[in-house]
């Protein structure tokens, strides 16, 4: 092929791909939720959160003064008990639901988790049962609801910094929880702290 | 005719290449009946600002959703500025390892202001400020906290190390919400009444944190020979400056006395029942977009500024010189002299001056104890007394341990597209970020 024939077609096919005319909408892309692409900026992700989360099941279950207890013991876990304190904003239901399902799947029984943040719904539900309005159901009725035996607190907490010559930003995030007995206030457990420190600088002309 | 046959197979498979290329459909801008479809399912006092959202695309879609945002608070519409904050935070914290808006702003023929609008420190500080106050009025003191730590963490981007972190109000909120959650908040006030001296702490039994927003903040200006300079500047005609927090007569407690105000003190109006409490000085916006120092585009925008102003005054030279020289070379420079103008004046530096409109001038805070739910009354005063201002809506709430009552003194409701920005520029952009802006419709309309 001779120079001008290269040439037409190189003119060509630079105006057909253009950048507007070669951007397009894009439909969206499934990304693995527990790989790091899950995670954007430099804050915690649904990916760390899973992460966590099974750390903190296995860890708990090599505890037998827990697990083998001759009655399961009640557990409250729910958003409201994990503190953020650290400068991500995030829904602590993410998290609190990760454990809970992780928990319950694998303890089989062997822990029982107590659902405080419907108790209004659960009260009206009694409600109904003893004023005759509907029938006891099929498994009866009992005095009061459940007594716990513990909550699972967490806590978030981060350490920020920037490097103001190269714009770099770094945000150290550390989630821990705790195993609170409800009667004496002990501390029976304490996870490992999942601790994450991300950098990334940034490009934006503002900053 | 071997060339000319070629040249023909050549330039076929190209028209073939177009073809294939064209083929696919073609992103377009939207229709006025899918502006007005968007536009139907808005509250009516936020019907002007979804039309501007919609149709400014990304490029203009954090300053529209702060807009809307702080309009939806006003109207009560706390589930459209919850969303619309987030929006515009989420852009606001994204990192962009390519961006083509940012490089056609630093190109020497393109007006900073192609690229996406973030805003400037301070009015990103201001975006997390809200967010954290429609946080503490759903009782979310954790995350509450989370958006004023950002908010005080985008001013340490000061040049200036004696500005860096000086947003006492910022950490004022933040030991709030600290002391919201149950946790001990006394570093965060020290913070907070060293950075801002008419701040004090707050009693510790005191539940209910009051808020009202003064005058008008900066707007901005562009300086210099070649418009490069961005500048703020105060705005005018907005004389409140106190503003005074009426409790019914069973709301007791009070807050603790200024420390001294900006300003000549003013009367203390008598509220209509029940005692009024003076608001402290929280934080001046218009000192904040002042001491911020450089941007790392200003660098860029002074070079463009430079080559401009040389290249222009070497076409100058040439013209001039070629109309001495004469003949064939004079001629010759002239050419050269006018193709350097053409060039000269193809080059633009100028600051992009897109502002966030809606922003107090002042932050005034007061606290108190009140027994239950708040029902809180605000007046403003100037310098020369009290003024009448038409009234605007106050948020009120009790969520978990702390109240919270925000107001301003002026409405956040407007009908006018982004402020300062170039209209050609818009236009240019919108017709080149067709496909980008089809995803972005289609976020809004998954929105409802």
């Amino acid at each position: 092929m001779n120079r001008s024939v290269l040439v037409a077609t190189a003119l060509c096919a630079a105006w057909a791909l253009s950048p507007a005319e070669a951007q397009r909408a894009r439909p969206a892309e499934d990304i693995d939720p527990t790989s790091r692409m899950a995670n954007f900026g430099t804050g915690i992700g649904i990916a760390d959160i899973t992460k966590m989360a099974d750390i903190l099941v296995r860890d708990l279950f090599q505890r037998p003064d827990i697990m083998n207890a001759p009655r399961p013991p009640r557990i409250i876990l729910d958003g409201a008990h994990i503190y953020n304190k650290s400068s991500q904003r995030i829904d602590t239901d993410v998290i609190s639901d990760q454990l809970r399902a992780q928990l319950i799947r694998a303890a089989q029984g062997r822990l029982r988790f107590l659902s405080r943040e419907n108790v209004q719904l659960i009260e009206e539900e009694r409600e109904l049962k003893r004023q005759g309005q509907t029938d006891v159901g099929t498994r009866g009725l009992t005095r009061a609801v459940a007594g716990a035996d513990y909550r699972l607190i967490g806590r978030l907490t981060s350490i920020d910094g920037r490097d103001g010559r190269t714009g770099a930003e770094q945000r150290a995030m550390q989630l821990m929880f705790e195993l609170v007995d409800l009667e004496s206030t002990e501390t029976v457990y304490i996870s490992e702290p999942y601790v994450t420190v991300r950098q990334q600088t940034a490009r934006d002309m503002n900053r | 005719m071997a060339v000319r046959s070629g040249a023909f197979v050549g330039v076929a498979m190209a028209m073939a290449l177009v073809g294939t290329a064209h083929a696919a459909p073609r992103a377009k801008l939207a229709t006025p009946e899918e502006v007005e479809a968007y536009v139907a399912r808005r509250p009516d006092p936020l019907k002007p600002l979804a039309r501007n959202l919609y149709t400014g695309g990304e490029r203009n879609a954090v300053l529209n959703f702060n807009r809307i945002g702080l309009a939806a608070m006003e109207i009560g519409d706390y589930q459209t500025a919850e969303a619309s904050f987030d929006a515009a935070l989420v852009r606001i914290e994204a990192v962009f390892t390519k961006d083509n808006r940012a490089k056609a702003a630093k190109s020497i023929f393109g007006k900073e202001s192609n690229k996406d609008w973030r805003g400037e420190p301070y009015e990103r500080a201001m975006a997390y400020y809200y967010r954290g106050l429609l946080y503490l009025r759903a009782g979310d003191y954790g995350n509450a906290r989370a958006s004023f730590k950002s908010a005080e963490y985008q001013d340490s981007v000061s040049e200036y190390e004696e500005f860096q972190a000086d947003f006492g109000v910022m950490n004022y909120l933040i030991g709030w919400a600290t002391r919201c959650m149950g946790d001990d908040p006394r570093a965060e006030f020290e913070y907070a009444t060293k950075a801002q001296a008419d701040l004090v702490e707050p009693p510790k039994d005191h539940n209910l944190l009051m808020i009202a927003e003064l005058g008008a903040g900066p707007t901005k200006a562009r300086e210099g020979g070649n418009k490069e300079k961005l500048v703020f500047r105060a705005t005018e005609g907005f004389p409140e400056t106190m503003a005074f927090f009426s409790l019914p007569p069973e709301m007791q407690s009070a807050a603790p006395s200024p420390r001294g105000r900006r300003g000549a003190a003013a009367a203390v109006p008598a509220p209509a029942q029940g005692r009024a409490l003076q608001g402290q000085t929280a934080a001046s916006i218009l000192y904040q977009a002042t001491t911020r120092g450089g941007r790392p585009i200003d660098g860029i925008l002074k070079g463009k500024a430079n080559l401009k102003t040389g290249t222009t005054a070497v076409a100058g030279g040439l013209l001039a010189g070629g109309a001495m020289v004469g003949g064939d070379t004079g001629a010759y420079m002239a050419l050269g002299g006018l193709a350097l103008g053409l060039l000269g004046g193809a080059m633009k530096a100028e600051a992009d001056i897109r502002y966030w409109d809606q922003l107090p001038d002042l932050i005034s805070i007061a606290t108190a104890r009140v027994p239950g739910d708040p029902d809180v009354d605000v007046s403003f005063s100037g310098p020369f007394g009290q003024l009448t201002l038409p009234p605007v809506p106050m948020m009120q709430a009790r969520a978990g341990k702390c109240s919270i009552a925000w107001t301003r003194s002026r409405s956040a409701l407007r009908v006018d597209d982004a402020p300062g920005d170039d209209v050609g520029v818009r236009m240019a952009v919108a017709r080149k970020d067709a496909a980008r802006n089809v995803g972005f419709r289609a976020e809004l309309e998954g929105g409802k």
